[in-house]
């Protein structure tokens, strides 16, 4: 059967969505395909370009830290003391990704604003699209990290297969953000700009190039701020990939369950509200 | 959050139901659709400023389309006419579930495929192939389908040397193919096409028409939204009107552009004219006619046409601008955009025919090679009346993609008449009045998207004058007008034949506007220009088609005519009469003012299926004419006095033409004409001697006195 009803109350379902990513799940993989064809299209050196920017990140930060101010490093009590480089570049390449899906996925509706005008199909796919894109970078930013982790002496085992479960929440986190961000830049375009500034802040305030611990155990920290620090669901998702990488270990659930609560609500809630807007999203465009 | 979702524009719950009928395929009831007020921004703030959003000053909210209920069948062609801004593209996107009624439902069974824009959703930097995918993909086609149609969607798009390369290499018009062939080929039940006939190039949109007349004959549901309202009512089966979001449906298809374009009169490069039962309604430069309110041209109606260096410029291009306005006339000025030339139209009602003054004002020199108006008549005209010929339209078929020529241009022919059977619709004339003397009538089928009749006169300017001249040249009078019924255009016609024929034996030769054509009964003998004269004076070629002839009228057996040129102070006359086995024709010029003639001929133009000449001392074969022939050319070289010429083919009496021996010595010569004209000459020429001239005094001169006769051999 292959009829579609247009007619507001069933389009604006939210069940509805399952059925018709079913439906358009080729499609979603042919837009993650053609986003990944036209990236590295003309460049000489392809998906180099993917870890290149995360590496540079890590070389750069690390001769900050142990060159420029080495005092800091040990500044902070109770930190355990891991390799430095290494404990960046993780909180980089998984922080790049939320950045990168996020980004995209806010302008991913009004980038394709012709196909929105004229053409039917689950809107959902353009988020996802983006989202699911960056994984490719991620992928090899882990292999590398990974190689990294390895010559500078690290051990690695099965337990680095918990990153998998982990990375689960932040996808989702990134996704569920990433249809609220999309669905409300169709209606202000102020919100990409939002975003951008959000991003920028994010990197300073989660743990990404240094240890969660120094916020945790740093008694400069006012009580207010460490919680706000703690809501931030990245925060709880950093420290748990360094858990899995350094220690080989399932990290306590408490770092991770509030990321994980987060993510969900912010899913469901992008999910809902993205299913609401989006049939009348070419009305703004 | 369920409950929020349902309680907005709860659908009435027969929805399903009505949409659940066999064949049909978009059933839209009750809907509305309002759409936010967009403004652009100002200031810097930005849209709407920043103390409107947060004093929660929510924008209105336009309505664009209201109460529009429609069912579309299975197999069905609606088209939805509609002047910009009524909603049209706002139905289709509906339609295409691009967006949602703010109110109401719209159920859609079975896939659509929108050619709203064509090549929406090209990546510019993958290839053709990969956007092949991509684009069908986005029309609900999984990639093992699109692998089984590949072949075919790179053979009509006619892209396959560039389908490896990025599309952003592509040109606009290679993008509008690639984007059609996807569409046509990924096999939807419906389809939506918004004018995108009006992109690529001639040949591609002859395809392209071609295609969507298939996809009607293969019973596929189109949805066509068109300012084309020519395209409009050649393909729909049905048509709806939105006027200000609001739909009207007249009925046929026919009443609905009928009422559409009775509509649009009164908008500013539109005047409507109107006088007993006539109304004509002159729109961007093009005319529609009604009579007792039926439109009697089809929806192309009647337009003109200029044709520069090979392109065409089509009065519909032109930018109109209508002054003089009168209930019954209009002058009308029309400048086209890419030539240096406005078309000066008065067009007028007057004694219940339309009286059309056409003329071109030329700015600077430029090329123009023909000149032409057109007339686009419906197709229930099933019969032609063309001088003395006569015939039927046949039917339009689907293979039809360009327009069938039926009669050829007959020269000199100043009236031409479409017939219906039942005189439903009355059978319209087209007269020619006055004008160029070169214009010739033709009649054309229409091709298959465009059905219709084509009542055509074309100018074909000669190299010579090509070239147009700034200021005015004069394209012609033109008179329209509904005759009372097709006996009396039978009757008419029938009767000007017999006036203007005179029978010898089995041989008839009839005047008409400047030649005489002789038949043996059905058998045609003369061909083209036939039988004619043509004289030089003051190194200008006269031809006897140019002349304005007067009625024929008869002496016993003579046929005598009469006719004036510009060219000439006095009056051409002819006077033909039978004789044995042919007829003797006088050819006098009466002149108000003495004239110095150059030369002057007597040429019997015949069929090229003539194939030796012979005169007393020389003779020859005609040979083939050549394709880049484009002048007449003499086959004797000597061409010396003689006392006759004679021309002979298989099968085919002999032709001879012969002055009195008492009269005037002739030079006989023969010729081939040009390849465009196909027919053997043989001809009487006089050339002076030493004088180089022949002064002729005020007074009556006798040109020519001779006969053509005509012997069956063997």
């Amino acid at each position: 059967m292959s009829g579609y009803v247009y007619e507001s109350a069933v389009q604006r379902q939210p069940w509805r969505v399952i059925r018709e990513l079913a439906r358009a799940r080729h499609l979603l993989l042919d837009l993650v395909w053609k986003d990944l064809r036209a990236r590295y299209r003309y460049t000489v050196l392809g998906f180099f370009w993917a870890v290149a920017q995360p590496v540079a990140l890590m070389v750069l930060l690390t001769f900050i830290f142990t060159v420029v101010f080495p005092g800091r490093l040990d500044a902070v009590a109770g930190a355990p003391q891991r390799d430095f480089a290494v404990m960046i570049l993780c909180g980089l390449v998984f922080w790049q990704f939320l950045a990168t899906a996020l980004s995209a996925a806010t302008r991913s509706v009004v980038d394709n604003r012709t196909l929105v005008n004229k053409v039917h199909f689950a809107r959902e796919v353009l988020p996802l699209a983006a989202v699911l894109y960056p994984l490719v970078n991620l992928a090899l930013g882990v292999v590398v990290l990974v190689v990294v982790h390895l010559a500078r002496g690290g051990e690695a085992g099965l337990g680095l297969l918990w990153l998998a479960p982990l990375f689960v929440i932040e996808l989702a986190l990134a996704t569920g953000l990433g249809l609220l961000c999309a669905c409300g830049q169709v209606y202000y375009q102020d919100v990409g700009y939002l975003v951008d500034i959000g991003l920028l802040f994010g990197f300073y305030a989660s743990p990404v190039f240094y240890p969660l611990e120094w916020i945790l155990n740093s008694g400069a920290v006012p009580e207010l701020v460490r919680a706000l620090y703690l809501a931030n669901p990245m925060a709880g998702l950093l420290s748990a990939y360094r858990e899995i990488l350094f220690a080989q270990q399932v990290p306590a659930p408490s770092i991770w369950l509030w990321p994980a609560l987060c993510s969900l609500l912010l899913l469901l809630a992008g999910l809902w509200l993205f299913r609401r807007c989006a049939p009348t999203f070419s009305d703004r465009l | 959050m369920r409950e929020a979702g349902c309680t907005s524009g709860e659908p009435p719950q027969e929805s399903g139901n009505g949409a659940g009928s066999p064949g049909c395929v978009i059933s839209i009831q009750n809907v509305a659709k309002m759409y936010p007020q967009r403004r652009g921004s100002s200031r810097l703030l930005g849209r709407g400023g920043l103390h409107e959003w947060l004093g929660r000053r929510r924008p209105a909210r336009v309505p664009v389309l209201q109460e529009i209920n429609l069912t579309v069948r299975r197999g069905e062609t609606l088209g939805i006419i509609g002047r910009n801004g009524s909603g049209k593209s706002t139905l289709l996107k509906l339609m295409a579930g691009v967006t949602l009624p703010t109110s109401g439902a719209v159920t859609v069974r079975g896939r659509i495929a929108s050619l709203l824009e064509l090549g929406a959703g090209f990546h510019p930097m993958l290839s053709g192939r990969e956007n092949i995918y991509l684009n069908a993909g986005l029309l609900g086609m999984r990639h093992e389908s699109v692998d089984r149609v590949l072949e075919p969607i790179i053979e009509f798009s006619g892209l396959r040397e560039f389908i490896d390369q990025p599309v952003e290499t592509y040109s606009s018009g290679m993008y509008v193919r690639l984007g059609f062939s996807v569409a046509v080929h990924a096999n939807p039940e419906v389809f939506l096409v918004d004018e995108v006939l009006a992109v690529g190039d001639e040949e591609f949109q002859r395809k392209c028409r071609r295609k969507i007349g298939e996809l009607k004959e293969q019973g596929k549901t189109i949805v066509f939204v068109s300012h084309d309202l020519g395209s409009v009512h050649a393909l729909c089966d049905r048509v709806v009107l939105l006027q200000q979001g609001r739909m009207l449906d007249r009925g046929s298809a026919q009443a609905t552009i009928d009422f559409y374009l009775r509509q649009i009169g009164s908008a500013s490069a539109i005047h409507l004219l109107g006088q007993g039962d006539m109304e004509v309604i002159f729109s961007h430069g093009r005319l529609s006619l009604f009579h007792r309110q039926r439109e009697l041209t089809s929806a192309r109606g009647l337009s003109f046409l200029a044709v520069s260096l090979g392109n065409y410029h089509s009065s519909g291009e032109a930018d109109w601008e209508l002054t003089e306005k009168t209930e019954t006339s209009v002058l009308a000025r029309g400048r086209l955009p890419r030539l240096p030339i406005t078309w000066n139209c008065r067009i007028a009602l007057t004694g219940g025919a339309l009286q059309m003054d056409l003329a071109l004002e030329v700015e600077r020199a430029c090329a123009v090679q023909h000149i032409a108006l057109a007339l686009h008549a419906p197709t229930e005209y099933a019969h032609w009346y063309l001088g003395d010929r006569m015939g039927t339209f046949p039917p339009i078929s689907p293979e039809d993609t360009e327009p069938t020529l039926l009669a050829p241009p007959a020269p000199g022919v100043r009236e031409v008449c479409i017939a219906a059977p039942q005189d439903a619709p009355p059978p319209l004339q087209l007269t020619r009045e006055a004008g160029h003397p070169h214009v010739a009538f033709q009649l054309q089928n229409g091709d298959y998207a465009g059905s219709a009749r084509i009542v055509y006169a074309g100018l074909n300017l000669p190299e010579s004058e090509s070239r147009l001249a700034p200021g005015r040249f004069e394209f012609g009078r033109f008179q329209l007008a509904v005759a009372p019924g097709r006996a009396s255009v039978d009757e008419r016609f029938e009767v000007q034949r017999a006036r203007r024929r005179i029978v010898s034996g089995a041989y008839t030769a009839t005047f008409d506007g400047g030649s005489i054509a002789i038949f043996k009964g059905e058998l045609p003998i003369t061909a083209d220009v036939h039988w004619h004269t043509e004289l030089r004076a003051g190194d200008l070629w006269l031809m006897s088609h140019a002349v304005r002839w007067g009625e024929v009228t008869r002496e016993g057996d003579t046929l005598m005519v009469a006719g004036a040129s510009v060219r000439i102070p006095g009056t051409h006359e002819w006077r033909l009469r039978p004789v044995e086995n042919g007829f003797q024709l006088e050819v006098i010029l009466e002149l108000t003012a003495s004239l110095t003639l150059q030369e002057y001929n007597v040429s019997v133009a015949l069929t090229n299926a003539y194939a030796q000449w012979a005169t007393p001392r020389e003779s020859g074969p005609f040979p083939p004419i050549s394709p880049e022939s484009q002048e007449w050319v003499h086959l004797s070289d000597q061409y010396p006095e003689a006392a006759y010429i004679a021309a002979s083919g298989p099968g085919l009496p002999q032709v001879r033409l012969a002055p009195d021996p008492e009269g005037e010595c002739f030079r006989m010569s023969a010729l081939n004409t040009a390849y465009s004209q196909q027919a053997r000459v043989i001809q009487a020429l006089r050339t002076p001697g030493r004088s180089l001239v022949f002064p002729l005094p005020a007074g009556r001169h006798e040109l020519f006195r001779g006969t053509v006769t005509v012997k069956d051999e063997g």
